[in-house]
């Protein structure tokens, strides 16, 4: 397939939107992105042709619902290039996922153990970390960030210590669009034998993952953050590592044998999904990753970079803005900046009367927020569907609302 | 443009006023709004249960900076009935709500925020500072929260 932005925005009902007059410019993909077509189909489908529980009737339309449930799990292991599809479990988001986890894992943390989390981390990597470290006695360690927000991994190999147990981190920056290189950190791991649990909400729109090569003991994403539903992501974890994880949640459709006084959970990654699993977004995420997959990978990110470049550059000639993350344009599309006098909650307020969507705040990353010596920024993130028109209607909107606001 | 930047809002943002009390701090607490990053950090100074003066410091916006400019010029006299009174009233008046006592008595400035009532993401921008005082005077000693 040919990349044709046109065709593919095509796809996309919701950006035929117009707001305050103006063409629906949608830079706010780090919070959510919009689902093409053959996912919002997906959910009629299910809901008019084969809507039923999964894993549990024998009717024809439970075989349906759990065949097109297992197809998904399927899907999103290509997509991840995981080793089988049973290391796949499906839970509400990356929230979940990381909650789970932490739970999962505290068996192997004790009183005077160490985590390694970022300073960068979104609250959904940090927080089930911090209550662990406070529930076991353990410390919270973190990567530092420089002062531009680039995290400083000069410092790693003074932080990994015999001590440490879990490494986690993010694929890429929900504020800078950092991509981090996630080699020193399995390096790093391995040397004391800690695990890797990675962040991927921001990456996995950004093109297939490949676990083989990633380094990960652990992967996380949510749906709603790659063209795919709300309500539904994705823990992934080498297999030998789920088995060891308890169940969390407990009740329906994880238990071999239930008594009065006594329960045998399954064995498999199912004893992680306990109750009636979002089947409706699990079968359109799934749709959504086949989507990706069929995509012209080598020209979308050449698309991204050429966004990523249009908004470094553009954003740079702003006076007064101050620009956070990496100094070069090597990153994902997704840039976090203060501008002198004019506080994010404006500047964002200002650019949706022109259309354009921002998002101005902390971005669920407080700590980061702190190291800045801000409380919060304006961050503009874009997706595979905006255009180049759509970066100089942000640039635009962002002048206007400068003369307006100062 | 939808009036939320209109001159009167700047105006008040952009007012210098005060950033210390002249003498010593019987109530202080620091407020965030948990969704966006704006803080108001109150600082009181009381005559009996009222306020005799007030600096409120705004890290946030210019609708939060605004209405806090607003409180510390007009809110002296003020107890926390009365502030929670105003607070109320206020929040009304946001909504489409306001009864026939609007505006309180001595603040028929806020009517310059009307516009805000047609963005309610924005209500709790403005609503912040007076969230802020009511917490400083209903705290028992000077205290900051952080």
């Amino acid at each position: 397939m040919a990349f044709d932005l046109q065709k593919i925005r095509a796809q996309f009902p919701i950006l035929e939107r117009q707001v305050n007059g103006h063409p629906l410019c949608y830079l706010d993909n780090a919070a959510t992105t919009f689902s093409p077509q053959p996912v919002l189909d997906s959910y009629l489908e299910f809901e008019t042709q084969y809507r039923a529980n999964v894993a549990r009737g024998v009717h024809q339309l439970a075989q349906e619902a759990t065949e097109a449930y297992e197809q998904a799990r399927t899907r999103v292991a290509r997509y991840l290039n995981a080793s089988s599809e049973s290391e796949v479990v499906f839970t509400s988001g990356t929230t979940a996922s990381m909650n789970l986890l932490a739970f999962g894992l505290a068996e192997r943390v004790s009183a005077g153990d160490e985590v390694l989390v970022s300073t960068l981390e979104h609250h959904s990597n940090f927080l089930p970390w911090q209550r662990l470290c406070e529930t076991r006695g353990a410390k919270l360690k973190l990567i530092p960030v420089k002062e531009n927000a680039e995290l400083d991994f000069a410092q790693l190999d003074a932080l990994v210590t015999q001590r440490t147990r879990i490494i986690a981190l993010a694929q890429a920056s929900n504020v800078t669009g950092a991509m981090h290189d996630l080699a020193p950190i399995r390096h790093a791991a391995d040397r004391v034998g800690a695990l890797v649990v990675v962040d991927g909400a921001q990456a996995v729109s950004h093109g297939p993952v490949d676990l083989q090569q990633l380094g990960a003991d652990f992967y996380a994403f949510s749906g709603h953050k790659c063209f795919g539903p709300t309500g539904v992501g994705v823990l992934w974890g080498r297999a030998h590592l789920l088995a060891d994880l308890p169940a969390w949640l407990v009740g329906g459709g994880m238990v071999e044998r239930v008594t009065a006084t006594h329960a045998r959970y399954l064995d498999s990654s199912a004893r992680l999904e306990a109750g009636t699993p979002p089947v409706a977004q699990a079968i359109g995420l799934g749709v959504a990753l086949d989507w990706l997959m069929g995509l012209p990978w080598p020209e979308i990110r050449a698309h991204e970079a050429r966004l990523a470049q249009l908004l470094h550059t553009g954003l740079q000639r702003i006076d007064g803005l101050r620009l956070f993350g990496p100094s070069t344009p090597a990153r994902l599309p997704i840039f976090s900046f203060d501008i002198d006098g004019c506080h994010p909650h404006d500047l964002c307020q200002v650019a949706d009367e022109f259309g354009v969507a921002l998002r101005g705040g902390h971005h669920c990353a407080q700590p980061l927020m702190d190291a800045l010596g801000v409380t919060a920024t304006t961050r503009a993130s874009a997706a595979l569907f905006n255009s180049e028109a759509e970066i100089e209607q942000l640039l635009t909107a962002l002048v206007r609302a400068i003369e307006v606001l100062r | 443009m939808s009036g939320l930047y209109q001159e009167d809002i700047k105006a008040l943002a952009q007012l210098e006023l005060a950033k210390e009390l002249s003498g010593g701090v019987d109530r202080e607490f620091t407020l965030d709004n948990p969704l966006c990053g704006d803080r108001v950090r109150v600082q009181l100074q009381l005559v009996g249960a009222e306020v005799g003066q007030a600096v409120l410091q705004v890290k946030g916006c210019i609708l939060c900076r605004a209405s806090a400019n607003l409180i510390q010029t007009r809110i002296k006299g003020q107890d926390l009935p009365g502030v929670q009174q105003i607070a109320d009233s206020f929040a009304e008046m946001l909504k489409g709500m306001e009864g026939a006592s609007w505006p309180p008595q001595g603040w028929t400035a806020l009517e310059t925020f009307r516009p805000v009532g047609a963005h309610k993401s924005r209500h709790q921008c403005v609503l912040l500072p007076f969230k802020a005082v009511i917490q400083a005077l209903t705290q028992e000693e000077a205290t900051d929260s952080e």
